[in-house]
């Protein structure tokens, strides 16, 4: 594909644009799907294309095409080059990329046991083992098992010289038991809710998540949710799980520190932020419990790899230290605006997609308490929630609510009854202030939000968090 | 410049022969290859600038290859014969690798369908990159004017959709799609304004920008509502979000097979307010059509609500089989576990002009949208989201000042057990799987949080 690259780019040199960049994207993956023992998926998918992102002056121009005979090349970056000049005629603004990025080099996911190696037929018996084991449980009516793996090839040059080739594998799998009960309906899943938990890497996290082996207590903690007493209103002492601090991070903290929404770039669609562009040093969250990174570089994780998509290499920084707002999520030109160095967070959901400011992995680091035991232990009434089932967040990223799957109440120190349809609801800053402790390396790890959505046209991408259990004091709880 | 023209290389007979040889290159008992297309251009601004500014072109083949009952799926979008011919391997692949699915009904068999005239504009197709940027300053202008500032997108696009199967299905249809939403900000303000249609030249961005001013330019939101339940009037942005998310929860045949939708024991009494009707109405060339589904079945008009009863819901040719019905035509492309959706949600509007609805409000809200609605449980249609860009209030029937955003939790039925009034002018939007058509409603009761 160098050589599709080459084409576009040097079209874009012969015209004399200010600055070019092209992606070229082979993605492939595989899923299978079975329903009630009813394998309903079993696809394999492939999407090839290329991107052509082009600045005019100080405007602007993207486009992008499947078809990569190099006249459909040619035309679709003279399209990139229409856009941008059309652009440039009226723009105001003043756009500067900073300095140039001229990374070489190459990126591969390590992994131990390649996923599209596996014969379909053990993927197959592997997902109807824990089909069998949800069915074995009375009162299940939706069983639902899903195994997939992708990988994405993408190969990156600009006309400021940088070049880089990167294979990322991602491998994933869920499973849920929906139960019916006297027509009461309740899901429970694993390891994660959404129908999705992700990682980059290999088939062998499916062997140690063995879904064979989790599928009965699922099973059955649905069917207990069904005759569960409902969570009363109140307010309480709250312990979450890592799964509902992962939505909980990435919802509240994650999106309010992407520099498009806080400059109003997003202000119509994602929405902006309660965060300003000039709060950082200065922004404290009231808790000094709280240490958020942004690392693109954790192994396994979805927002895991070697070079963004505008060529940045992958990097590690603080966001928030001792709750104070120490960092932002930046490209290359909002970086360039406000004087930060590029965070290499800017990412394309495929070949036909700009790059956006996407977050990488963004991780609250573990806290003291060794386990979930300790984090209760001296808790004399509270509610204690996992698995998140439904998330709301209004668009400057402020007034939340979050529901999970299931709770259990904990009284004097230790879990009690099964609680139903848990939810907790809160303003971001009041909620992170009442944080009063965190779990320890032993409760922290990795948890995927596969669907993350931004931008116009739509673009999704995947992340994981690393997150601890939490406690939080005096939160607003019910059903 | 000019544009190249979207269409060329996908048209019927361009599309026919590609299919019919990817039929044949795939060695299978049975084959369905659907083919979809989009070329869109598509411009966001903020603030006053235009940040981003985007062309995509793609065409992907889809395959559906059948070994006895056994169904696999491949997709890709390298379309050269080396490309087709990877895919139909694999999809054959896929097929012979796994059990025969006793859920499968076959491929559908040709049925008649007919083109929906006027649904693929020369015009929206032909928009350049200059006129779309002067469309969006002309509408940044009168915005600007006013001291507020705007942000939104314009999108212009061609969507291509063929179906072929080895049982002689073949179907075609091109269609055209103009979309504008605009928020106009003046501080803590903000308003809003959206529109889908085929035909761009509907659209006059001035207009678009001054709906959205005027509900920018209502007051400076100060408190909060209080929390309770409140009577209030929903514009047609926020009607659509609460459509979409009962068709989300409710209307697909798969959500009445797994018992998560509220259709599943509707009982005889209505389900909503007696004035509601509801119905998918992929046909109509109003809103992007489209007279088929993704297996090729002719498109049915289904009523979802009628008259404040519980409808149908719609089915593919799978749940159909599954429960002895015939497919309505509301396939989404393979692979699709999730099974068939309503993609042209369509209420019917009311007897009541805008100043007729606001003295139907009387003392109350107006809502502009909502914003992050999120199902807390499927059945009851129970859901939270927030108010977004503009809670203004009304006093008399008059707006008389504007109120900042908050959340409200309720069941979607309940929100429409309480209508009281519909408008008599409806609006087309895009929605997250389509589009919707509706009407503004006065609501006895929405719970607000405070």
């Amino acid at each position: 594909m160098r050589e599709v690259l080459e084409w576009c780019l040097d079209t874009c040199a012969a015209e004399r644009v200010t600055y070019a960049d092209g992606r070229f994207v082979r993605t492939q993956s595989e899923t299978i799907t079975m329903v009630n023992g009813d394998v309903t998926r079993l696809s394999s998918e492939e999407s090839v294309g290329l991107g052509i992102r082009v600045l005019v002056g100080h405007a602007w121009g993207f486009a992008a095409t499947s078809d990569l005979r190099r006249a459909e090349v040619e035309a679709a970056t003279a399209r990139a080059i229409a856009i941008a000049r059309a652009s440039a005629q009226a723009s105001r603004r003043a756009v500067s990329l900073g300095a140039s990025v001229r990374s070489r080099g190459h990126f591969h996911t390590p992994f131990a046991i390649d996923p599209f190696t596996v014969p379909l037929e053990e993927k197959l018996a592997l997902i109807a083992s824990a089909d069998a084991a949800m069915a074995a449980v009375p009162n299940i009516r939706v069983r639902q098992a899903m195994l997939a793996w992708d990988r994405h090839h993408k190969v990156f040059g600009s006309t400021e010289g940088a070049w880089v080739e990167q294979t990322l594998t991602e491998t994933a799998c869920a499973l849920e038991a929906r139960a019916e009960v006297d027509g009461q309906s309740a899901a429970r899943s694993y390891p994660d809710a959404r129908g999705h938990h992700g990682w980059t890497g290999g088939f062998e996290r499916v062997l140690d998540l063995d879904l064979p082996a989790a599928a009965p207590r699922i099973a059955e903690e649905a069917v207990r949710l069904c005759t569960a007493p409902v969570l009363p209103d109140g307010r309480t002492t709250l312990v979450l799980d890592g799964s509902q601090m992962a939505i909980q991070l990435h919802e509240s903290l994650a999106h309010a520190v992407e520099h498009d929404r806080i400059l109003g770039h997003e202000v119509s669609f994602a929405g902006g932020s309660f965060i300003g562009p000039d709060d950082v040093g200065l922004l404290d969250l009231g808790s000094p419990l709280v240490h958020v990174w942004a690392d693109a570089t954790t192994p396994g994780g979805l927002g895991t790899y070697g070079f963004d998509d505008e060529g940045v290499p992958a990097t590690r920084f603080p966001l928030f230290i001792e709750g104070r707002l120490s960092g932002l999520l930046s490209n290359r030109e909002t970086a360039a605006l406000s004087g930060l160095v590029p965070g290499g967070v800017a990412r394309a959901a495929g070949w036909q997609r700009l790059p956006l400011i996407r977050m990488p992995n963004i991780h609250l680091e573990p806290g003291t308490h060794p386990d979930l035991e300790a984090l209760i232990a001296d808790v004399d009434e509270g509610v204690y929630m996992a698995t998140n089932q439904s998330w709301s967040i209004d668009d400057r990223r402020e007034n939340f609510r979050f529901g999970t799957e299931i709770a259990w109440e904990i009284r004097k120190g230790r879990l009690g009854r099964i609680l139903s349809r848990p939810s907790y609801q809160g303003r971001t800053q009041d909620f992170w202030r009442s944080l009063d402790a965190l779990g320890g390396p032993g409760t922290w790890s990795l948890w995927s939000v596969p669907h993350c959505g931004k931008g116009q046209p739509r673009q999704f991408a995947r992340v994981s968090h690393g997150t601890p259990a939490a406690r939080f004091r005096n939160v607003k709880v019910g059903p | 410049m000019t544009t190249q023209d979207p269409l060329n290389g996908w048209d019927e007979a361009t599309l026919s022969t590609l299919t019919a040889e990817a039929i044949d290159m795939c060695h299978a008992d049975e084959a369905e290859i659907v083919v979809m297309g989009t070329d869109q251009q598509l411009a966001r601004f903020s603030r006053g600038n235009i940040l981003q500014h985007t062309g995509e072109r793609s065409l992907e083949v889809r395959v559906r290859a059948i070994r006895g009952r056994s169904v696999g799926v491949a997709t890709t979008t390298d379309l050269t014969r080396i490309g087709l011919e990877r895919v139909t391997h694999r999809a054959v692949a896929m097929a012979a690798a796994q059990p025969p699915d006793p859920g499968f009904p076959g491929l559908a068999q040709p049925l008649p369908w007919s083109p929906i005239p006027a649904t693929c504009h020369p015009a929206t197709l032909h928009v350049t990159p200059e006129e779309r940027e002067d469309a969006i300053r002309r509408l940044m202008a009168v915005v600007t004017g006013s001291g507020s500032e705007a942000s939104g997108h314009h999108a212009t696009e061609c969507r291509v959709v063929a179906v072929r199967n080895s049982r002689g299905v073949w179907a075609h249809h091109a269609g055209s799609r103009a979309e504008w939403s605009v928020v106009t900000e003046r501080k803590e303000a903000s308003g809003y304004a959206a529109r889908l249609t085929p035909d761009h030249r509907t659209v006059v961005p001035e207009r678009l920008a001054k709906e959205a001013l005027a509900r920018t330019l209502a007051g400076h939101p100060t408190a909060i509502p209080l929390a309770g339940r409140h009577r209030v009037m929903l514009e047609p942005y926020a009607v659509a979000d609460l459509l979409t998310m009962l068709a989300f929860t409710s209307f697909g045949a798969t959500a009445v097979a797994q018992g998560t939708s509220f259709l599943v024991s509707p009982g005889s009494d209505p389900v909503v307010a007696r004035c509601v009707t509801l119905r998918d109405n992929g046909l109509d060339p109003l809103m992007p059509a489209l007279p088929f589904d993704h297996e090729g079945v002719p498109k049915q008009q289904v009523d979802l609500l009628r008259a404040g009863m519980a409808g149908d819901c719609v089915h593919d040719a799978r749940s159909a089989f599954r429960s002895g019905r015939s497919s309505t035509g509301h396939a989404l492309p393979p692979p699709n576990p999730y099974g068939p959706f309503p993609m042209h949600l369509d209420m019917l509007a009311g007897p009541t002009d805008r100043e007729a609805m606001l003295q139907a409000l009387g003392d109350g809200l107006l809502i502009t949208r909502f914003h992050y609605t999120s199902v807390l449980d499927p059945r009851s249609t129970r859901i939270t989201g927030l108010t977004r860009d503009g809670v203004l209030e009304v006093r008399g029937g008059r707006i008389v000042g504007a109120l900042r955003n908050a959340r409200f939790t309720q069941s979607i039925l309940d929100v429409l057990k309480g209508v009281v009034a519909i408008g008599s002018e409806t609006l087309i939007q895009s929605s997250f799987l389509g589009c919707v058509r509706c009407p503004a409603l006065v609501i006895e009761g929405l719970d607000l949080e405070g």
